[in-house]
């Protein structure tokens, strides 16, 4: 009996191994762009970076968080920004209605494709806090520059999403500006979710 | 060169040939050994996924990575020296071995760091590497003048200024990967990334040294290279030199002592 847990615990661990990208692409590589003070430069590696202001602040992501998740619910595709403005945790979500794709190598029909912001199937939500509040965008972009598969080690390891986005909305009456907006977000196993 | 110049350096020669026709001069040879340390970045040319100078606001996650470049010298020098051993010309045959390496810092948690092959366009391929390095052998000539102020029964102290230029007739390198299945492709990723050092490489340098050993017999060397410069871009194909020191040991033995006096030669043989 206890030869078969064992062995089933080899299996396990085996399996785990394999479904999870290395450690260290998870990690951030956060570059700061000289021209624009506590926003990361604009990349395309993989860095798990984004950054904006808002207004003056800087949003940009953290090491301790996550700075990046996909979600795919039923016909919604969600980009999920979490970091950190002034000690206060952010949350800046994209939602796209119409498109879902099925797994995140299929995220490179995103490649070099532009999101009008104000755009009926877009709804873009700022949660400050416990409270999601739904911004309503007078004008804006989200654009994914490049979006690319990576392989490491000539194994398909995740996709690499980057892009830009520049906004301005109405934040609970109040006109916000979300400017400067940059993302090189590493999307695998880990932070793809469709349900 | 102007005009000054050229008269500056006609007297200058015309004073050294006149000394050295009324002052004995010595000549011995040689034989040093040595080593050492250049400081320098990563050749950009490489695709390498890290931190690059920038802060990182984790803790305990440092990607940076860590460059090292070393010489080791072996080389012989004829020496002749005049002004009763003030001053010393010396050249020869100098042979170097340059190794650089890139790897990991000693502060990350990881063995190994990601290199981007260039080569693939649409997507992006990275290669997990323990490390990347490079030897460049080379035969050099120098050329050094010694200053010794200082000389005293069995010991002297000097400072020396040399040049010397080098010829590559060697390159090795190599691409340690974490997966040793993706050896196969490690020339594509040279050929990729393009970059080859020089052919030649030149430097010139400054020590201060002591000597010891009596006047005319065998003396022993021991100097200390001050910072030095690098006249010749592209040493390496992986890391970029900004200066260079170290150290060196040599002992010379003397040949003769030589004369000159009114167009009459002798030798004295030790």
């Amino acid at each position: 009996m206890k030869k078969y847990s064992l062995f089933s615990f080899f299996i396990a661990i085996i399996l785990l191994s394999g479904c999870s990208e290395d450690f260290q692409l998870q990690k951030s590589v956060f570059i700061e762009d000289v021209n624009y003070p506590g926003l990361p430069e604009y990349s395309e590696w993989g860095y798990n970076t984004f950054g904006a202001y808002i207004d003056r602040k800087v949003f940009a992501s953290t090491e301790s968080d996550l700075p990046g998740k996909i979600i795919v619910n039923k016909d919604t595709f969600h980009l999920i920004l979490k970091g950190r403005s002034d000690y206060n945790t952010l949350i800046l979500k994209f939602s796209v209605v119409g498109y879902s794709p099925a797994d995140y190598p299929d995220l490179i029909t995103l490649n070099d494709s532009t999101i009008n912001l104000t755009g009926k199937a877009c709804i873009v939500t700022l949660t400050d806090g416990y409270s999601p509040k739904k911004l309503t965008v007078t004008e804006g972009k989200l654009y994914f520059k490049r979006v690319q598969k990576l392989y490491v080690d000539r194994e398909l390891t995740e996709s690499i999403v980057s892009g830009t986005f520049n906004f301005k909305a109405l934040n609970a009456g109040e006109p916000i500006a979300v400017s400067n907006g940059r993302f090189d977000l590493g999307v695998g196993y880990d932070n793809f979710f469709k349900y | 060169m102007n005009k000054k110049g050229i008269i500056l350096c006609w007297a200058l020669y015309m004073g050294f040939c006149s000394v050295w026709s009324q002052e004995p001069v010595k000549f011995t040879v040689g034989f040093e050994v040595g080593s050492g340390f250049v400081t320098g970045d990563v050749n950009s040319s490489w695709n390498l996924r890290q931190d690059v100078g920038n802060y990182n606001y984790g803790y305990g996650n440092d990607n940076s990575l860590s460059t090292e470049m070393t010489m080791a010298v072996i080389g012989i020098k004829p020496e002749i020296s005049f002004l009763k051993g003030l001053f010393a010309v010396s050249s020869g045959l100098r042979y170097t071995r340059m190794n650089s390496t890139i790897s990991k810092g000693s502060s990350s948690g990881s063995s190994h760091f990601f290199l981007k092959d260039p080569g693939s366009t649409a997507n992006t391929e990275y290669y997990k590497v323990k490390e990347l390095w490079e030897d460049n052998d080379y035969l050099g000539i120098p050329l050094e003048v010694t200053f010794l102020p200082f000389q005293y029964e069995q010991m002297g102290f000097y400072f020396k200024a040399g040049v010397e230029m080098n010829f590559r007739f060697n390159n090795h390198r190599d691409i340690v990967f974490l997966n040793p299945g993706m050896e196969t492709y490690q020339q594509d990723i040279f050929d990729h990334v393009g970059i080859k050092p020089n052919v030649l490489y030149s430097t010139f340098y400054s020590s201060v040294g002591i000597r010891l050993g009596k006047k005319n017999k065998t003396n022993y060397n021991f100097e200390l290279l001050l910072p030095s410069t690098f006249l010749t871009k592209n040493n390496s194909s992986l890391v970029v030199p900004q200066m260079y020191s170290g150290f060196k040991l040599s002992v010379q033995l003397m040949v003769s002592k030589t004369g000159i006096i009114k167009d009459k030669v002798y030798d004295t043989k030790y």
